[in-house]
């Protein structure tokens, strides 16, 4: 049976570890002067070498030359250890024995002599899974286990550790392995197995593990079935789905042309080419990151903070003066906050092709002094534009398409336009007589004052000179008469306005009353006055039906 | 070659090159978007190594009768589901483990059951291949408690587990296996694939499924029309061009069946959405093409900010379905909060 590469390189001696200096030459000098402790946490990120070093402690220790550094590899206890487990090593997953009971049998299997070595050695492998009673079932047999016993604790998460245990054991943590000697195992390995590869392909390799031996390792696995005995930098990057400068710039180039239909087709093209849409993401986010640093470092600081090569350094550098730094850091915001609703996404393809199109939309900052620039020339009407870069193409859906509906609210542009305009300071807004309603409107809704704006919708507003007339019903009219009203007045047209309030027909009538609402019957009286009531009305309107009947509650 | 496997070339080659140089990784990985042959693939290999082609076809788990296991699975208390953990094995040697249960997930039991199966010897012949199906599905303990069969499984066991997104699996399993990527499949394959079944509405069926064998085949046009009608009716009620009242009685007709799962109606949402996006950014092709005038008449109304706020929206109460939240009150709050906007 075929054994993965990871697997069958497992080192099997303290100088075959990739990296980790500091676990290796500590371990060593404890063996040789025998001081062993008995008990060892070893954490880490996933393929640094955890258990690799346990089995290759628990060997040193067992081996039958003595508790020595250099175990000889061939004898019995030594071949015990390599293989993951036996009389004298325990190995146990505790990911699927977690519970206080497996560790009541290990408290008792700990109690009994090894069988045929020096030591019994238990390797507790994926110890973050062990659950908070079965740790404390351990504390005493950790702190204190008979002469015989060493207990190994391996796990990716050193933090689900309580800090009980952990201050009884000897606490390692391995590293992330460095670049460089990750590719020289790689080329030894590769030389091993047969197997060409240039130092690019290598380079690539070591990059996607991302500091993990195994990470790499399973992906040379994947590019030997894909490429055979010779391995090349360009089809390796195809097959792992790695991202070249190329392809995320045409996203920075979508960007500084505002072209949100070309964000679009590069969604299209990574998805038929297979590729993660949420490594993608990352990807994107990490060449935001490089653009900022590139423009803020310049050409010193981003040899040393990117880890790139100069002349893609250097692409970078050029695509970074494009834009600003202001851009380039929301850009980054936003890139990050896209990653983020990638993770969870049921539907990745739309959430990233969304997330582009906001990138796009979000357009470029204006400097404050080019925009105070073109207020001063062009008076306050360029104000809504403000926020849209001269450059970026209208959005096709418009908001002067949306045709005006009768009740249903104005538009967020119409809102937003209302904010702009009012408040302008040093500006007088030229207040077009036509709009006084709809900017009171506007106000009134923004500001939650619903029923004002459900009475001004349903009166005739008109602005003459400093009087407001307003033309409503009787049931408005006491609405219309509060100083919050008179407040929202001053406040959208900047000064202080005398209220006329007539009560007549308005222009709008609201929705019909029952034509039997005649006075003198008591209850239709009080029937027409619940079916003024606004609220009413806007119920009726806005479930449709009718109403069948209406009862007073006093009666 | 693996016969009738539709797309993704380079992976079945790749897979192909394995067995041909026997490298042959006993911890693969496969991962891509739902329906594009994961599992397919991953039982064609396994025919391919153990012979019993047809036997191991059986557990496709799209397949009719496996479906209603796993439906009738979810009435089941849980300590019966917990005593008898689900598992395929029509093909003594060819295990499948499928998530499980109404939240369908992958349960430690399973994961227990498949280590100890995982010691035993091939009934026949020299190899055993275990199919772990949507691992990704699998909760923390389960996921962790694969983690030492993953790395060294005995010599005679082959490991596949499939995923939708790798980057959702802890970064320990992605580590250990193999990992493949499946894309989508072209157009072009799409078509002949659905030509060569003889499906009907094959052009609405490429369409929808987009490039995914294994949608178009399951893919029920008409309840898909019933809920898409459904969430037309939403968002036109929440871009205001409908009034309330149109949405009521389809909101209705939603909360009183029970059957009707809330995510395939998301599900229809986002792709109709995803058209609104397209349409406002007058960019490619639409997936709902039948009612394009429609689409394109809500896309007028509507705004880019608002397309992305109704998507928040959306993303929540996905998930907060798994919260078990009434799915007729949150649809109708979506709607007032969009109407607001």
């Amino acid at each position: 049976m075929y054994q993965v590469i990871a697997r069958k390189y497992r080192p099997q001696t303290f100088s075959d570890v990739v990296n980790q200096e500091h676990v290796k030459t500590t371990l060593e000098n404890a063996i040789a002067q025998q001081r062993i402790a008995h008990g060892y946490i070893f954490s880490g990120q996933r393929g640094t070498g955890k258990t690799t070093v346990a089995r290759i402690l628990a060997r040193c220790i067992n081996c039958v030359n003595g508790p020595t550094p250099q175990p000889c590899g061939v004898c019995a206890n030594c071949l015990e250890a390599a293989k993951g487990g036996g009389m004298n090593v325990i190995e146990i997953d505790a990911a699927s024995n977690r519970g206080i009971n497996e560790m009541r049998e290990l408290n008792q299997s700990v109690l009994q002599r090894p069988a045929s070595a020096r030591y019994k050695i238990f390797i507790i492998d994926e110890a973050h899974q062990i659950t908070t009673d079965a740790f404390n079932a351990l504390l005493k047999t950790i702190e204190e286990p008979p002469e015989w016993v060493v207990f190994i604790l391996c796990t990716t998460e050193a933090h689900k550790i309580p800090a009980t245990i952990a201050s009884r054991c000897q606490h390692f943590s391995f590293r992330s392995v460095d670049f460089e000697d990750l590719m020289a195992r790689m080329a030894w390995i590769c030389g091993q197995e047969g197997i060409e590869a240039d130092a690019e392909a290598l380079a690539v390799l070591a990059q996607a593990g991302e500091g993990s031996v195994r990470d790499s390792l399973s992906a040379l696995d994947q590019a030997i079935a894909c490429c055979g005995a010779q391995l090349h930098a360009a089809e390796i990057r195809a097959l792992l789905g790695m991202f070249s400068l190329e392809s995320l710039g045409q996203v920075s180039q979508a960007l500084s042309d505002s072209d949100s239909r070309r964000m679009l087709d590069v969604v299209d093209e990574l998805e038929r080419n297979g590729h993660n849409l949420q490594h993608f993401s990352r990807e994107l986010a990490r060449y935001f990151r490089n653009l900022l640093v590139a423009r803020i470092a310049g050409a010193e600081g981003a040899a040393r903070l990117i880890a790139a090569s100069q002349v893609q350094r250097q692409s970078l550098a050029e695509v970074a003066a494009g834009f600003s730094e202001e851009d380039l850091t929301r850009f980054l915001h936003l890139s990050l906050e896209l990653f983020r609703d990638l993770q969870y996404s049921l539907q990745p393809r739309f959430h990233l092709e969304i997330g582009l199109v906001r990138l796009v939309q979000a357009g470029r900052l204006v400097p404050i002094e080019k925009a105070l620039a073109e207020i001063q020339g062009s008076g306050a009407g360029s104000a809504a534009e403000m926020r849209r870069p001269a450059n970026s193409v209208p959005p096709p859906s418009s908001p002067a398409v949306v045709a005006p509906k009768p009740r249903a609210g104005p538009s967020p542009f119409e809102i937003d336009s209302a904010k702009k305009a009012a408040p302008a300071p040093g500006s007088r807004p030229p207040a077009p007589e036509g709009d006084a309603r709809e900017r009171l409107l506007a106000h009134l809704v923004q500001n939650g004052l619903t029923h004002l704006a459900d009475a001004v919708e349903n009166s005739s507003v008109t602005a003459a000179g400093a009087e407001l007339q307003i033309v409503t019903a009787k049931t408005y009219k006491m609405y219309l008469e509060d100083r919050h009203f008179e407040s929202a007045v001053r406040e959208v047209f900047g000064r202080p306005l005398r209220i006329k309030i007539t009560v007549g027909e308005t222009g709008s009538p609201p929705a019909a009353i029952p034509a039997k609402a005649a006075a003198g019957n008591g209850a239709d009286d009080i029937a027409s006055k619940a079916l003024a009531n606004p609220e009413v009305q806007r119920f009726r309107e806005v479930f449709g039906g009718e109403v069948r009947k209406v009862r007073n509650l006093k009666e | 070659m693996f016969e009738r496997f539709w797309g993704n070339t380079g992976v079945a080659e790749a897979l192909e090159q394995m067995l041909a140089q026997e490298r042959l990784a006993q911890t693969l990985l496969f991962s891509g978007p739902e329906g594009v042959g994961k599992a397919t693939l991953a039982r064609r290999l396994g025919a391919r190594l153990l012979g019993h082609a047809g036997l191991i076809e059986r557990d496709d788990l799209s397949l009719p009768d496996n479906r209603e296991t796993v439906a009738s699975r979810e009435r089941w208390p849980s300590e019966k589901r917990n005593e008898d953990p689900l598992l395929f094995a029509t093909h003594a040697d060819f295990v499948t483990f499928a998530p499980d249960g109404p939240l369908r997930q992958i349960s430690i039991q399973q994961t227990r059951l498949l280590k100890d199966r995982a010691q035993y010897l091939p009934n026949q012949g020299s190899r055993r291949v275990f199919l772990i199906d949507h691992v990704d599905r699998a909760n923390d303990q389960a996921a962790n408690s694969l983690l030492k069969t993953l790395e060294e499984p005995p010599d005679h066991l082959i490991l596949i587990m499939t995923a939708e997104n790798a980057y959702d699996l802890l970064p320990t399993i992605r580590s250990r296996a193999v990992p493949f990527q499946f894309a989508p499949l072209s157009r072009e394959v799409m078509h002949k694939f659905v030509r060569e079944r003889g499906l009907d509405q094959p052009e609405r069926r490429v369409l929808l499924a987009a490039g995914s064998p294994g949608l178009a085949i399951s893919l029920d046009l008409d309840a898909y029309d019933k809920r898409r009608a459904a969430m037309l009716a939403l968002l036109k009620t929440a871009a205001g061009t409908a009034p309330f009242s149109a949405w009521l009685p389809v909101s209705e007709a939603l909360g009183r069946s029970k059957s009707e799962k809330l995510e395939f109606h998301l599900k229809v949402l986002y792709e109709l959405l995803r058209d609104l996006l397209i349409l406002s950014q007058n960019a490619g092709e639409i997936r709902n093409e039948d009612i394009r005038p429609e689409l394109e008449a809500l896309a007028a109304k509507v705004e880019f900010r608002w397309i992305r706020k109704a998507v928040a929206r959306v993303d929540e109460i996905a998930q907060l379905i798994r919260r078990n939240i009434q799915k007729t009150i949150a649809l109708d709050a979506l709607i007032m909060e969009l109407r607001a906007a």
